[in-house]
């Protein structure tokens, strides 16, 4: 058991590392750099000297070491435009970032689970085609439409909630939503798939034979043996809400760390691009190894395959 | 058995299977519409005609019956202009799909193969890299880098989608390698090609077929996605996306402009989707009960 962890914690390591160094080599081979950007009016002198500054000046393998070896120091570097520490700025806009991911998270599984079991105990009935044919529409929704539209009914034509910025909780209904939906829907059709199978099994018709009540059947039994495919599909798609949190804070104008990104690229701003990616693709990679040490240690199945291999 | 027979059964087939037939029906107008776009547009999209500008589709009020679905803000047809905008996004699709199944393969069986080895260790991890990277940054990184054309998002929609082809080929692979019936050709002298075409091969494309569809669906998306946010497809080439993009300045004035096209989306998806699905039922036994 500990043998796999640490192993899983030194791929995540390698991993990181892999795609620090990638992205380090791709922005610099991006054409334009940041000091044209930052001084659009400078001389061809005083670029060079900003760029002296700057340190951009050197040669990439040097840039890169010298990176590194900053960051075993605790040092992520200065975002070049907002003039300040690149972790400074980063937990700036984390709060609004977490925020609205906590929020799509919650939808997404308090949803999921609902819809999913609903459509399961009434399999095969019209509820159950009508809730299946509404996540076959979820799933299908480009986000960002979905986004623009719920921008176009709720904000403009109803006026009820803001369309974009945020100052405060208000302000993550909208982009929450928008993310929420194709997660709702995938989770809602992996839970009804394998519930109906949990139903089915023998011990679930021993339980129902012993007299036990639906409920309790319903959570003990059938409920508790659907879990670890369940959380195995939610490591993957909490990936690609990592991605499309990106895309619903570009149409939302919602200043968290995928505007963030997505600025920072645009203007070169090398160090900031280079945390923020550590950080998006650090979150994913975590939650993965979680998943991945998590269902080893509850399913006793794999426990022993892994054992044996 | 005849082709009659055979057609009645595929009849009888499609009616048993709504959502199949629903799903297959949509996907071959899309294909339709697709090869034939060049001649189905009513107007030359690219055309401007400053008298109408940002008319309203034909059933809205003011709306003009010769531009159906209305014009954007310099006066082109939208209609005509989806129909090349499909066109566009079908075919990226279409090559971004096929190139990541053709690299996706490579790896696996590659890596199933030598598996347990470094080989198919570094392979792995490289796998892994790419699925730790946050795919929407990448893009924006490579179409800032290099200028963004058609080619340019294929390669970028390739590298979002072969990670996936890799592990779900590797896996296939590695239980065909340990089956009895390649134990049994070993057994009797077949070479490691032989094995790797004739018994290991033959089980590819079951494994690729049901995942392709609903990847082709999410490519689509995340293509329009692109164009959307102006890193993808470039005026004056259209893609879905980047009407999308241009009608956006509108939407509280001109919802059409932006709604129809992200609508074209969803439903050409949907056939996708559906038609993903019943392969993934078919082709998995454990998920037919």
């Amino acid at each position: 058991m500990l043998s796999t962890i640490i192993r899983r914690l030194l791929q995540g390591f390698i991993v990181i590392c892999a795609i620090t160094i990638i992205t380090f080599i791709m922005l610099r081979m991006i054409p334009g750099d940041p000091s044209r950007t930052m001084a659009p009016n400078a001389t061809e002198d005083q670029l060079i000297m900003l760029r002296d500054q700057m340190g951009i000046n050197e040669p990439i393998l040097v840039q890169l070491t010298k990176y590194i070896r900053n960051i075993f120091q605790g040092e992520f570097g200065y975002s070049f435009f907002q003039r300040a520490n690149v972790i400074k700025v980063i937990a700036g806009s984390l709060n609004a970032s977490i925020v609205l991911f906590g929020f799509a998270l919650v939808l997404s599984i308090f949803f999921g689970l609902l819809f999913g079991i609903i459509a399961a105990l009434k399999a095969n009935t019209w509820i159950d085609k009508l809730f299946s044919s509404i996540a076959v529409v979820f799933q299908s929704m480009p986000n960002y439409w979905v986004g623009t539209m719920l921008i176009l009914f709720i904000s403009v034509k109803l006026q009820l909630l803001p369309a974009t910025g945020y100052e405060g909780f208000k302000f993550s209904i909208l982009p929450g939503i928008a993310l929420s939906l194709p997660t709702i829907a995938v989770l809602m059709r992996n839970v009804r798939a394998s519930m109906i199978s949990s139903l089915r099994q023998d011990f679930v018709k021993a339980a129902k034979a012993r007299g036990i009540p639906g409920y309790i059947i319903l959570s003990r039994y059938a409920f508790r043996n659907s879990l670890i495919p369940l959380l195995t599909l939610l490591g993957s798609q909490l990936g690609y809400m990592v991605g499309n949190m990106v895309v619903c804070e570009y149409v939302f104008s919602y200043p968290g760390i995928g505007l963030q990104t997505l600025y920072a690229i645009l203007r070169r701003d090398y160090y900031l691009v280079q945390g923020l990616v550590v950080i998006l693709s650090g979150f994913f990679i975590v939650v993965n190894m979680i998943i991945d040490i998590g269902y080893t240690y509850l399913d006793p199945r794999i426990r022993k395959a892994q054992g044996g291999l | 058995m005849n082709f009659k027979t055979k057609l009645s059964n595929g009849i009888k087939y499609l009616q048993k299977n709504k959502s199949f037939s629903i799903g297959l029906g949509i996907v071959l107008i899309t294909i339709f519409i697709a090869i034939f776009a060049d001649s189905l547009t009513p107007h030359v999209p690219s055309k401007l005609n400053p008298k109408f500008k940002l008319l309203p589709p034909f059933w809205v009020e003011g709306g003009n019956p010769k531009y159906i679905l209305g014009t954007d803000a310099i006066g082109r047809d939208l209609l005509s202009r989806l129909i090349k905008g499909i066109q566009m996004s079908v075919g990226i699709s279409l090559f971004s799909v096929l190139s990541s199944i053709l690299i996706g393969t490579t790896i696996g069986v590659i890596s199933g193969l030598v598996h347990p080895s470094w080989l198919d260790s570094v392979l792995m991890r490289i796998t892994d890299i790419q699925m730790g990277f946050p795919f929407i940054v990448l893009a924006i990184i490579i179409l800032t880098m290099v200028d963004p054309t058609p080619f340019s998002c294929i390669i970028v929609l390739t590298l979002s989608a072969w990670p996936t082809y890799a592990r779900v080929i590797r896996s296939s692979v590695m239980i065909e390698k340990s089956s009895d019936y390649v134990d049994a050709a070993k057994a009797m002298g077949a070479s490691r090609a032989r094995i790797a075409i004739k018994y290991i091969g033959r089980n590819l494309l079951p494994t690729i077929i049901p995942v392709a569809p609903m990847d082709i669906a999410s490519v689509v998306i995340t293509e329009s996605l692109l164009s959307f946010m102006q890193i993808g497809i470039q005026p004056p080439l259209i893609s879905l996306g980047n009407i999308m993009s241009d009608g956006r300045n509108y939407i509280s004035t001109h919802w059409w402009i932006t709604a129809i096209p992200g609508f074209v989306i969803m439903i050409i998806v949907i056939g996708l989707n559906l038609v993903g699905d019943t392969l993934q039922t078919t082709f998995d036994p454990k998920l037919k009960q």
